[in-house]
């Protein structure tokens, strides 16, 4: 809702404040499209994001970096109006935007957004997808077919697209079909002088060839005075693209500044900071018995012949950028996501047909990071979803599942994993993320695996839950047990792993052992850097 | 961290838990008074509790099937299809110089679970929408059963089978007490073994279920089977009770069974379909229809009163499915 709100009537709908540039403010002489001022926001206990102030000037591309949890999807989710924020203040070519954001001031005022979903009706046309809400029509609301394609065939030209308006957006690539979004939040500004173009972690999904096509269509709106705000997690977009850079961490402002004259590494130590917390302590792993798990040349969706191995009461880290493929390991060793080559033993014994139950049988577990899809099942109760993996053993006679002692077990996981609040009748769902993810770890827990693999096991989940899950897994690490983590969260992977993998591509491209492994080397080995004192991994 | 007192009581002993879970059986109570005040003579009368018990075997094992496709997470609209058809094929086979009875019986539970195997071979294999395949299922049947019967109404030639069927034990047709002992078997499964749990995993979330060791593949087609058998075993009950046979016999049957089904997730265990609660939302149904019919009312209410009350349990079903997950 513009605060200037017209009384109704189509003819004065729009009180065009915003054609003039004089609109614009300036602080210190420097014009500011969008002015984000002494933003808070929190939830519950946590503080997401405290006290941010960021300030886009008119025409430049600024970049907004941080790793997952430093605030920046909350800073994002409050632009686009989906969080009403506890302090603070947004104006928008100088006019104070009311708070919580609302879509229709969005549209109305020039914000547009392209999120990492794009959201692109996939068996629709390029055409439909771009226009959809703002075809131009003539008689009897007839759409004007032939002029709507001439123009866009023209712009999608200009972005150097080689795409027909009416091609379905399912045939184009990825890198295509993000362009295409753009083309859309483009139209979506049309009208507007001025107008702020803010990317959602746009490239997150794309393969890294393809990110520069994207980039130099960025470049080319910026070039037609639209000011773009690049919110990304690759440290290099900015560098080649941005003019000003700013970096959250833990939901703080650390820094805003020009891009001329910083290099990767800077911003890297921005955006991890300094490590806060010492590795657990936990007795080395020296008394090694051999390997549990060996795996060799696996290739899937991603992954392309990667060999590796995890033994006896180690801990072995999975990284890299998304996707590296890095996170399809534990899937693909569990059986849960297809190989197309590949051999997996676990203590010596060639696995044949990869499925869940069979894994389950040879002593693996999976905890999933997907915790929406493949987490516990939310209608189902927490003693149901705690018993799950042990239900064979607690049956009597005819298959009757045995109340008493499933109750029993249930009761035990509950107290051992600090579980809250731990009433076993209702459901799974009404948990909050981090007991859900520890009560998904420690059902395995009831008669222990060989192996527990896990994707992105601290993600998502409150700094005490990351403790108590870092624990278990050290624990269950001391008696014996291999863990393979695949995770993003550099500072988890220093304080527990014992070597870490980078993924680049499909493939290994560093290994690091006991103390090189730092969130700065994982870091930098993530984004291709070649760091001082790695070794060069195997395969 | 400390519950709020609603959820504290895993056993739901607070008002509201109780009412969510007992509503159909108060439901059932309180039509049960008031037809019997209305119509002391007539309906509050043991004859009248063993007919509408006898009457409802049919729906009750087609019900009882569908309770197990729904917990899985899929359906199956063909059930009525396969009910005609199946009562026809028995009745045409059955005749001693056909097939005799005995035979008969094996080939339409034979052609009952090849029937649910085509079923999930396109929706769990093929992917195919489940909705239209089972209602395709469905309507070729139906065409099948007319072409088995000629498009006439055929005669069931007696049998010990038939015999069977019609035969009473405490006055009640023994189609219900075989309906009761399915009902244990299948509230035992459902409720009491590793194989409910899956059942139940695999509809509630496919890919969770999965994680933890189940066949989920396995699960679905099973279940599938086990629908369109049930609906098979209620054509032959079907026919041997009315002693004749023709082509869309099993239609009257489809909505009360959905009915039935989503009445029952309403009951009991709130939010998740259970057999023990499709019985009493058959049974809801029954005396609701035949106090009805008794109070001499137009038949047309009849289907007004299942329609009615399947958009009531449905949209019960839907809000107490959603406040388990979100609650």
């Amino acid at each position: 809702m513009t605060p200037t709100q017209p009384t109704g009537g189509l003819e004065e709908s729009s009180p065009t404040p915003i054609s003039a540039p004089s609109v614009i403010t300036t602080s210190g002489g420097v014009a500011h499209v969008l002015e984000v001022t002494g933003l808070t926001k929190r939830f519950g206990a946590t503080t997401a994001l405290s006290d941010v102030s960021l300030h886009v000037r008119h025409g430049e591309v600024h970049a907004l970096l941080g790793h997952n949890g430093s605030g920046k999807s909350t800073l994002v989710k409050i632009l686009s109006g989906y969080h009403r924020p506890d302090a603070g203040s947004i104006s928008f070519k100088g006019q104070p935007v009311q708070l919580p954001v609302s879509s229709a001031h969005l549209a109305e005022s020039g914000i547009a957004f392209l999120h990492q979903d794009i959201g692109l009706v996939p068996s629709a046309s390029v055409l439909e997808n771009v226009r959809i809400g703002r075809f131009e029509t003539g008689v009897g609301r007839r759409i004007k077919w032939k002029a709507e394609r001439e123009r866009l065939r023209e712009q999608l030209r200009s972005f150097d697209l080689k795409v027909e308006p009416d091609d379905p957006v399912n045939r184009l690539s990825a890198s295509q079909r993000t362009i295409v979004g753009l083309l859309r939040a483009l139209h979506n500004l049309e009208g507007h002088t001025g107008g702020l173009l803010v990317l959602d972690e746009a490239t997150a999904a794309l393969p890294a060839h393809e990110t520069e096509e994207l980039l130099a269509a960025v470049r080319e709106i910026a070039t037609r005075g639209i000011s773009v705000l690049l919110i990304t997690h690759h440290l290099n977009e900015p560098l080649i693209l941005a003019d000003r850079v700013s970096i959250l961490r833990d939901g703080k402002l650390v820094m805003t500044g020009d891009v001329a004259g910083r290099t990767e590494r800077d911003l890297a130590e921005m955006v991890i900071g300094r490590e806060r917390r010492a590795p657990i302590s936990r007795p080395p792993t020296t008394t090694k018995h051999g390997d549990v798990l060996v795996a060799q040349g696996l290739s899937g969706r991603i992954l392309r012949d990667v060999s590796l191995s995890v033994g006896r009461g180690e801990i072995l880290g999975l990284t890299g950028l998304s996707g590296s493929g890095h996170d399809e390991v534990p899937y693909a060793l569990y059986g849960m996501s297809p190989l197309t080559a590949g051999t997996v033993s676990v203590e010596g014994e060639r696995v044949g047909a990869l499925n869940p139950p069979q894994s389950i049988r040879r002593g693996l577990a999976l905890v999933s990071g997907d915790r929406a899809v493949a987490g516990g099942v939310p209608a189902a109760t927490v003693s149901e979803n705690l018993s799950a993996p042990s239900l064979g053993s607690l049956t009597g006679p005819a298959r009757w599942i045995l109340r008493a002692k499933e109750h029993t077990l249930v009761g035990s996981l509950i107290e051992r994993f600090n579980i809250k609040p731990g009433i076993p009748g209702v459901a799974f769902s009404t948990m909050s993320g981090g007991n859900q993810q520890k009560a998904l770890i420690g059902r395995w827990m009831a008669s222990p695996p060989k192996v527990l693999l896990l994707d992105e096991a601290t993600s998502g989940v409150d700094i005490g839950a990351v403790d108590e899950i870092v624990d278990t897994l050290g624990t269950f690490a001391s008696g014996g047990g291999a863990v393979i983590l695949a995770s993003t969260q550099y500072e988890d992977l220093a304080r527990l792993a014992d070597r870490v993998l980078v993924f680049r591509d499909g493939r290994v491209s560093h290994q690091f052992r006991g103390d090189e492994i730092t969130a700065h080397e994982l870091l930098a080995a993530s984004y291709g850097e070649a760091p001082p004192r790695s070794t060069t991994a195997h395969s | 961290m400390t519950a709020s007192p609603s959820i504290a009581s895993p056993r739901g002993r607070t008002l509201t838990d109780f009412l969510e879970r007992y509503v159909v059986v108060l439901a059932v109570a309180a039509l049960i008074v008031l037809f019997s005040v209305a119509r002391p003579a007539t309906f509050f009368t043991v004859g009248n509790l063993q007919t509408i018990l006898t009457t409802q075997s049919v729906l009750l094992i087609i019900g009882l099937g569908l309770t197990v496709v729904l917990a899985a997470g899929d359906l199956d609209l063909s059930i009525a299809g396969v009910v005609s058809f199946c009562g026809v094929l028995f009745t045409q086979l059955s005749a001693p110089e056909r097939l005799g009875w005995q035979i008969a019986a094996i080939v339409t539970l034979i052609a009952g679970v090849l029937i649910g195997l085509v079923n999930s071979l396109f929706i769990v294999r093929v992917k195919a929408n489940a909705l239209i395949v089972t209602l395709a299922m469905g309507t070729l049947l139906d065409g099948l059963s007319s072409a088995v019967s000629n498009s006439q109404s055929l005669a069931l030639p007696a049998s010990p089978l038939d015999a069977a069927i019609s035969a009473r034990f405490f006055g009640v047709g023994l189609p219900f007490w075989f309906t009761i002992l399915l009902l244990v078997i299948v509230w035992y499964v459902l409720q009491h073994t590793p194989s409910g749990r899956s059942l139940y995993f695999t509809g509630e979330g496919r890919e969770a279920a999965r994680l933890v060791g189940v066949r989920v593949t396995r699960v679905r087609v099973t279940a599938l089977v086990i629908s369109a058998l049930a609906a098979a075993i209620a054509g032959i009950v079907l026919v041997g009770q009315s002693g004749a046979a023709q082509a869309g016999l099993g239609n009257p049957f489809l909505l009360p069974a959905y009915a039935s089904v989503f009445l029952g997730a309403a009951t009991l265990t709130p939010g998740r379909f259970n057999p023990v609660g499709t019985v009493v939302g058959a049974l809801l149904l029954a005396v609701g229809t035949t106090g009805l019919q008794l109070l001499g009312i137009a038949s047309w209410v009849t289907n007004v009163f299942s329609g009615g009350i399947l958009i009531v349990a449905v949209a019960a079903a839907a809000l107490l499915g959603a406040r388990r997950i979100r609650a």
